[in-house]
């Protein structure tokens, strides 16, 4: 199996056997499966599959649902890249930093991360800055969050990706909302791109795991 | 800590109200029973000072009860409204100010005010206001414990010594009240409680709260991503007008795996008019957003202006021209939301286009189980039916519709009915029990019904057939709704004759002609206001007053009522026709995308005064959701 690298982890829940073999079939043609729980009673929209525009891969976990799926870009424009799982779910970055998710409940509709990716360019050391993202209340309306957030730690690391070990810059950055507090954290090259993360989502579903998969 | 609800299923206690109220928007259910008294209460909380109920009571063992029964049914509204809050600083207490009941049919209950003039055992329906403030003033408090995150424990002195009930059901032998509340899961409570030294009770109440959606955002797949206009040109588009055919029908394909069905298609030199009727949202402006996108990945790069325009029934309602470039430089603006409603121009077509040659003629049908409660019946206050209807629905060119519906029982016990109709004006809804015992099969409706825009802001219906279950005939109407107008004004006109109980194609004799003027408003922070004044299906003249609260996900709340010439005595039992209406859309509980919902009007009674023709199609309901208040309102969804 060529495509075995991809999924170096078993998903940790059962998949309908269907859907495995789909995923199968998927994943030997684009690399690329489901993350969302599909009920599906009334749908009238169909998951279209993703077509991707390129040939590298991103590697998502969603620890505290058990997720673990390999999605494929489907949109690239400036820093922004959009990438999609085989359900029809996708997350958005801009610079390796999450913007937002579409189809994966309580969406992150948008999100100001400039402030974040000047700090992982090296700017603002110890400064708070602003993040601001979004979501849609229960009337659809969108409701802006603001978090104040700051550069926690910088290390130099001995990461593994994938198979590969490398020295990646750790950088951790603490944000703080009236609700809640998290810790993202950002896995990056010496040319600045973020091949590995763990970023905060949402409370039900907590952090979000990525890692850059080149192929 | 939260305001629970009494026995009465009010803001309260035990027995005795409080004055402060449970969150904007809560709606909840509540049975209670102690010492024979059985209240289904259902309450909504209307704005965020008032509340009003709906309440169902059996008392057994009533012997004043009329018709020789030891039985009482009653049914009644109260409403309760806090005009004062506590103050920061605790000193000032909360205020509120409840009703006892605007009642029906008899009004003998829930005195919070001792010692009233006597009351008649009447008609009622009719707001007793000689009973309002009336009595003794009386004080009544209590406390409340929140002893752990599920578990509180209540103690009240009530002011109510039950002196109508007493002789029958109880005697109280103490005010104080005692009670224990359990949060089983949040917002379902359960109650055990003491009551007056000698009774027992017990309470379940369920709240939910419409502005609380499940899946917030909802589960529908993502959208197709943008496309830059750059990359579309990389895309070889060569000879476009022969082209042009097999573009339209990748559009098509691609629009409807988006659950969006393509009804016009006209490719100008730098801008595109494509007509939707949107098939799954029920926000319109997401069937907009993902047209958009879709637009983007297809259209060749010369394309500069998406203008989309929103069809129903083959009606063309309202236009909305984006630019290409805004969808790309907005897609992951952070507030790219609210940025792309502002560049977005939002008008009513004049003009329609040619419907795309695959749109017609159309032929689409469903099968799908019905369920139809019948409540308040003394003799067995909860029947229903359930079963399957098939539909079936033929369009053979823009506007024109044929459908039908058949209904066949599968299990129920609506036919059991045996209280016939007592009423002295025709009767044109009150013989519901003999549409319930012979109509199986029914069929339901078989109409004809052409929809067509004679103007800017006019739109026009004509419905012929067997209109509903007991009527048939030709039914018009015409509704003026500029598109960016929170008011509308409509007419309808009919001729109906009523149908066999068998719900055949047969007729019975009476004929009626029957019309109303309607105006239509929105009166902001989603109440929604409607008037209807005319001729009803009894021949009584009069005018319906509706008052609904309308969130912004589908959910309405609403309440009715219809005065007519028809006196209180002829009406008979509640003196005219008044009732509740909730609508739940399926994609709140699902998430999913649908445009169906749950809808039921609860009637304390049904008679035959004030009774409208229940006509399907009426074109209020088909074009609002398409114009640009509702737009506006649904646009946090044109992105996703």
């Amino acid at each position: 199996m060529r495509s075995l690298p991809l999924f170096a982890q078993r998903p940790r829940r059962a998949l309908p056997v269907l859907a495995l073999a789909a995923c199968a079939l998927i994943l030997a043609f684009g690399g690329c499966d489901r993350i969302g729980p599909a009920l599906d009673v009334t749908g009238k929209v169909e998951q279209v599959p993703p077509r991707p525009i390129a040939a590298e891969r991103l590697r998502v976990v969603l620890p505290t649902t058990g997720a673990d799926a390999t999605l494929a870009p489907v949109s690239r424009r400036g820093d922004v890249t959009v990438w999609q799982t085989l359900d029809g779910i996708t997350v958005t970055f801009r610079g390796g930093v999450l913007i937002a998710t579409r189809g994966l409940g309580d969406d992150l509709m948008s999100s100001d991360v400039q402030n974040t990716l000047a700090m992982l360019r090296g700017s603002a050391s110890s400064q708070y800055y602003p993040q601001i993202r979004s979501h849609l209340d229960g009337e659809n309306q969108t409701r802006f969050r603001s978090y104040q957030c700051r550069r926690n730690d910088l290390s130099v690391q001995q990461t593994r990706i994938g198979t590969i070990t490398r020295s990646l810059t750790r950088v951790t950055e603490h944000c703080v909302s009236p609700d809640n507090e998290t810790t993202n954290t950002y896995w990056l090259d010496p040319t600045g791109t973020v091949l590995k993360s763990r970023q905060w989502v949402r409370p039900d579903i907590g952090y979000m795991e990525t890692e850059y998969v080149r192929r | 800590m939260g305001t629970g609800y009494n026995s009465y299923g009010a803001p309260g206690l035990i027995d005795m109200p409080v004055a402060t109220s449970p969150p904007d928007a809560e709606l909840a259910f509540t049975t209670s029973s102690f010492a024979g008294q059985t209240r289904n209460t259902l309450t909504f909380q209307m704005t965020p000072r008032l509340s009003g109920s709906f309440r169902y009571s059996v008392l057994d063992d009533f012997l004043d009860a009329p018709g020789g029964s030891d039985t009482l049914y009653d049914r009644s509204l109260s409403l309760h409204y806090r005009f004062m809050d506590e103050d920061v600083a605790g000193m000032r207490p909360a205020i509120a100010i409840g009703s006892g009941g605007f009642t029906n049919p008899l009004s003998v209950l829930g005195d919070r005010f001792e010692r009233r003039p006597d009351r008649d055992a009447n008609l009622g329906g009719e707001v007793e206001a000689d009973q309002l403030f009336r009595g003794d003033a009386a004080f009544f408090g209590g406390m409340e414990w929140q002893v752990t995150d599920k578990l509180k424990l209540i103690a009240e002195y009530s002011s109510d010594d039950y002196q109508r009930e007493s002789r029958f059901a109880f005697d109280p032998e103490s005010q104080l009240n005692f009670g224990a509340t359990y949060t089983l899961r949040p917002g379902i409570d359960l109650s055990l409680r003491y009551l007056y030294g000698s009774e027992i009770g017990v309470q379940l109440s369920a709240a939910l709260n419409p502005l609380n959606r499940p899946y917030k955002s909802g589960r529908a797949p993502a959208p197709p991503p943008v496309m830059p206009q750059a990359s579309a040109a990389a895309l070889s588009w060569g000879d476009m007008l022969e082209r042009q055919g097999s573009l339209r029908q990748q559009l098509s394909d691609a629009l409807n795996q988006q659950g969006i069905r393509l009804h016009g298609f006209e490719l100008n030199q730098a801008s595109i008019r494509v007509d939707i009727e949107n098939k799954a949202y029920l926000q319109q402006a997401q069937a907009i957003g993902r047209t958009a996108r879709v637009l983007s990945r297809r259209m060749p790069a010369r394309i500069e202006t998406f203008s989309i325009v929103s069809v129903a029934s083959g009606m063309p309602v309202s236009e909305i021209r984006i630019r290409r470039s805004d969808m790309e430089t907005l897609e992951h603006e952070v507030d790219g939301s609210w940025q792309s409603f502002a560049r977005a121009q939002i008008a009513s077509p004049v003009r329609a286009t040619q419907p795309v040659p695959e749109r017609y003629p159309n032929f689409d049908w469903s099968l799908k189980p019905y369920l139809t409660p019948s409540l308040f019946d003394p003799d067995d206050p909860l029947r229903a039916d359930v079963g399957a209807e098939i539909s079936a629905r033929y369009e053979p060119l823009r506007g024109l519709e044929f459908s039908g519906s058949i209904r066949k029982k599968v299990i129920g016990n609506l036919d059991e009915a045996t209280r016939r109709s007592d009423s002295v004006l025709p009767r044109v809804r009150s013989d519901f029990s003999l549409y319930d015992k012979e109509g199986d099969p029914a069929l339901t409706d078989l109409t004809a019904g052409y929809y067509f825009k004679p103007g800017k802001n006019l739109y026009g219906r004509a419905t012929v057939g067997y209109l509903e279950r007991m009527f048939g005939g030709v039914s018009t109407e015409l509704l003026w709704k500029p598109n960016d107008s929170f008011f509308a004004i409509g007419i309808e006109t009919s001729y109906v004759k009523q149908r066999d109980f068998d719900q055949g194609f047969g007729f019975q004799d009476y004929d009626v002609v029957t019309g109303h003027v309607s105006a239509y408003s929105e009166l902001g922070n989603g109440f929604h206001a409607q008037v209807d004044a005319g001729r009803y299906l009894a021949g009584d003249w009069g005018a319906t007053f509706s008052l609904d609260r309308e969130f912004k996900n589908g959910w309405r709340v609403g309440a009715f009522a219809t005065k007519t010439d028809v006196s209180s005595s002829d009406f008979g039992e509640g003196s005219f026709d008044k009732g509740i209406r909730i609508t739940v859309p399926l994609s709140w509980l699902t998430g999913e995308p649908n445009r169906d919902g749950f809808s039921t009007t609860i009637r304390p009674v049904t008679r035959d005064g004030g009774a409208r023709l229940d006509v399907d199609g009426r074109l209020y309901d088909r074009v609002r959701p398409l114009q640009k208040p509702a737009l506006q309102d649904g646009w946090g969804r044109f992105w996703r």
